[in-house]
C-alpha cells in the first residue's frame, strides 16, 4: 500500500501547551482512514497539518516534518496555496458561500486561473456529479446554495473541495450536523470517493469509523496510542486506554 | 464510569451465564449421583431443572441480542456477547442430556444393577469435572483452565471407546444383559456428549480472550 502523507515525529505547540506529541503516522494512499479520541486529544489539529491551516493560529509551532507525496510541506518554499489545491477541506458545518451553487463550485477553479465558460461548466459539473448531488441541483444552478438542505450543503461543500481537483479531502466531523439519511449518503459517497481520492476524517461517531475507514489511529492528549486496520481496532485494540474509549468505558 | 447502563447490563449477563453454569453443573452433578444411587427423586429433580434451564437460556439470549441492539459493543465487549450467545446453546444441550441420562436412569432404578458401574461412574466423574472446569474458566477468564478442559475430552472419548467395546462384548456373552447394556452405552453416550459441548464451552471461553477459534481468527 502507497503512503500518501508521511508524519514524521510531529510535536505541534500552541503557545506552551503541546497539542501533539511526537507522532508518526503513514496515511495510506486511496484509502479512508478515521482519526477517533475524546476531545482536545488532537485529532483535529494533526488534520489541519496536513494543508497547513494550523498556519493560521497565532503562536502555533510545529516539530517534525509532514511529507505529502514525496515534499515536506513545512520545508522552506513550500507553496501553500499548491498545497491545498491539493489537501482539500470539508468541515463539520457546511460553510457554503453565499452565492449561487454554480459560483461556490467555480470559486476554486477561477482563483485557480480558470476562465473559459465551457471548461468552467464542465468542472462544475464533474464535481457536483462526483459528489453525488448533480441530479438534485442540475437544474437550479444558479440558486443561492444557502436554499439546499444541510446535507445537500455539505456535498455541495464536498463538490467545491474536488473541483480544484484535489488528490486528498480532509474531513472534519463532516455528518455531525446532518441527519441520518444524509449522513448515510455522504458515507455512501465517501466509499466512491476513496477510489480517487485520499480520504482522511476525523469523527465522534464510532459506528461510522467501523463502516466506512480502512485505517483507525486512536488519539490521546496529544498522542497517537494506536493506528491499525479499523477491523482490528474495533475488535482486538491492542492499547486499553484505546479499548477504553471504543467500549465507552473512558473516564 | 461512562456507559454504566451498558456496563450494568453487561454485569448483569455475566451473572446470568454464571448463573446457568451453576445449574449445569448441579444438573450433571445430580444424573451422575442419580445413576449410582438409582434415586428416583434426583431424576426426577434434575428433568424438572432442564425446564428452568431452558427459560434462562431464551431470556440470556434476549438479553445479549437486545445488548447488541441498544449498545452497539465492540471489541471485547463484542468478543464476551457473541461468546454468551454461543455458550447458552452448549449449556442448554448439556441439560437436556442431564435430563435424557435421568429419563433412562429412572428406567434403571426398575431393576439391580448386573454389570458394573465402573466405566460409567468414570465418565460422570469427567463430565462433572468438564462442565465445572469449563464454567470455571469462563467466569475466572482462564485460557489455561479452558485447555485443561478440551484435553480432558481425548479421555472422555477413549473411555466410551472402551464402554462400547465392553457392552458389545457382554451382549454377546450373555443375552440377558442386553437391556441394561443398552442403557449404559446410552447413558455413556450422554456422557461422551456433555464432554463435547463442555469443549465447545471451553473454546468460545478462548474465543472470548482471542478473537481466534479453534485457531481460526474470527474477529
Amino acid at each position: 500500500m502507497k503512503t500518501c502523507i508521511e508524519v514524521k515525529d510531529l510535536n505541534l505547540f500552541y503557545g506552551a501547551f503541546q497539542a501533539l506529541k511526537n507522532v508518526n503516522i503513514d496515511i495510506p494512499e486511496k484509502q479512508i482512514t478515521a482519526f477517533i479520541g475524546p476531545s482536545g486529544c488532537g485529532k483535529s489539529t494533526l488534520l489541519r497539518c496536513f494543508n497547513r491551516m494550523n498556519d493560521l493560529i497565532d503562536d502555533c509551532r510545529i516539530e517534525g516534518d509532514i511529507i505529502v507525496e514525496d515534499t515536506n510541506i513545512y520545508g522552506r518554499g513550500t507553496d501553500v496555496n499548491a498545497l491545498r489545491k491539493k489537501v482539500g477541506m470539508v468541515f463539520q458545518k457546511p460553510n457554503v458561500f453565499p452565492m449561487s451553487i454554480y459560483d461556490n463550485i467555480a470559486f476554486g477553479p477561477r482563483t485557480h486561473g480558470v476562465r473559459k465558460r465551457r471548461e468552467l461548466d464542465e468542472i462544475v459539473a464533474d464535481s457536483l456529479k462526483k459528489a453525488g448531488i448533480w441530479d438534485e441541483v442540475k437544474n437550479t444552478l444558479n440558486k443561492s446554495a444557502l436554499s439546499l438542505s444541510g446535507g445537500q450543503q455539505q456535498r455541495v461543500c464536498i463538490a467545491r473541495a474536488l473541483a480544484v481537483q484535489p488528490k486528498i479531502l480532509l474531513m472534519d466531523e463532516p455528518t455531525s450536523a446532518l441527519d441520518p439519511i444524509s449522513t448515510g449518503i455522504i458515507e455512501e459517497l465517501c466509499e466512491e470517493l476513496k477510489k480517487q481520492y485520499t480520504i482522511v476524517i476525523v469523527t465522534h461517531n464510532m459506528q461510522q469509523a467501523t463502516r466506512i475507514s480502512d485505517k483507525t489511529a486512536f488519539f490521546l492528549l496529544g498522542e497517537m496510542l494506536e493506528f491499525g486496520e479499523t477491523e482490528q481496532v474495533f475488535s482486538r485494540p491492542k492499547n486499553e486506554k484505546c479499548e477504553n474509549y471504543i467500549t465507552g468505558r473512558f473516564g | 464510569m461512562a456507559r454504566n447502563k451498558f456496563q450494568n447490563e453487561m454485569e448483569t449477563l455475566n451473572l446470568d451465564l454464571v448463573y446457568m453454569g451453576a445449574l449445569v453443573e448441579r444438573a450433571i452433578e445430580d444424573s451422575a449421583k442419580a445413576l449410582i444411587l438409582q434415586d428416583k427423586e434426583l431424576c426426577n429433580k434434575v428433568i424438572a431443572s432442564d425446564k428452568e434451564i431452558n427459560v434462562l437460556r431464551a431470556e440470556i439470549e434476549s438479553k445479549a441480542l437486545k445488548i447488541i441492539l441498544m449498545q452497539q459493543p465492540v471489541a471485547s465487549d463484542l468478543r464476551m456477547i457473541s461468546t454468551a450467545l454461543k455458550m447458552i446453546t452448549d449449556m442448554e444441550r448439556i441439560g437436556d442430556q442431564a435430563r435424557d441420562i435421568c429419563e433412562i436412569v429412572l428406567h434403571l432404578c426398575e431393576e439391580e444393577y448386573q454389570l458394573k458401574l465402573e466405566i460409567l461412574s468414570q465418565m460422570g466423574e469427567y463430565a462433572k469435572q468438564m462442565v465445572y472446569g469449563c464454567i470455571n474458566s469462563f467466569v475466572k477468564q482462564d485460557i489455561e483452565a479452558a485447555k485443561k478442559v478440551i484435553k480432558t475430552d481425548d479421555a472422555m472419548d477413549e473411555l466410551f471407546a472402551k464402554l462400547k467395546r465392553k457392552m458389545v462384548k457382554l451382549i454377546k456373552e450373555k443375552q440377558a444383559y442386553a437391556d441394561q447394556a443398552i442403557y449404559f452405552l446410552m447413558v455413556g453416550k450422554y456422557f461422551e456428549k456433555i464432554g463435547d459441548h463442555a469443549e465447545n464451552i471451553a473454546e468460545w471461553v478462548i474465543f472470548s480472550k482471542t478473537g481466534e477459534h479453534k485457531d481460526i481468527k474470527i474477529i
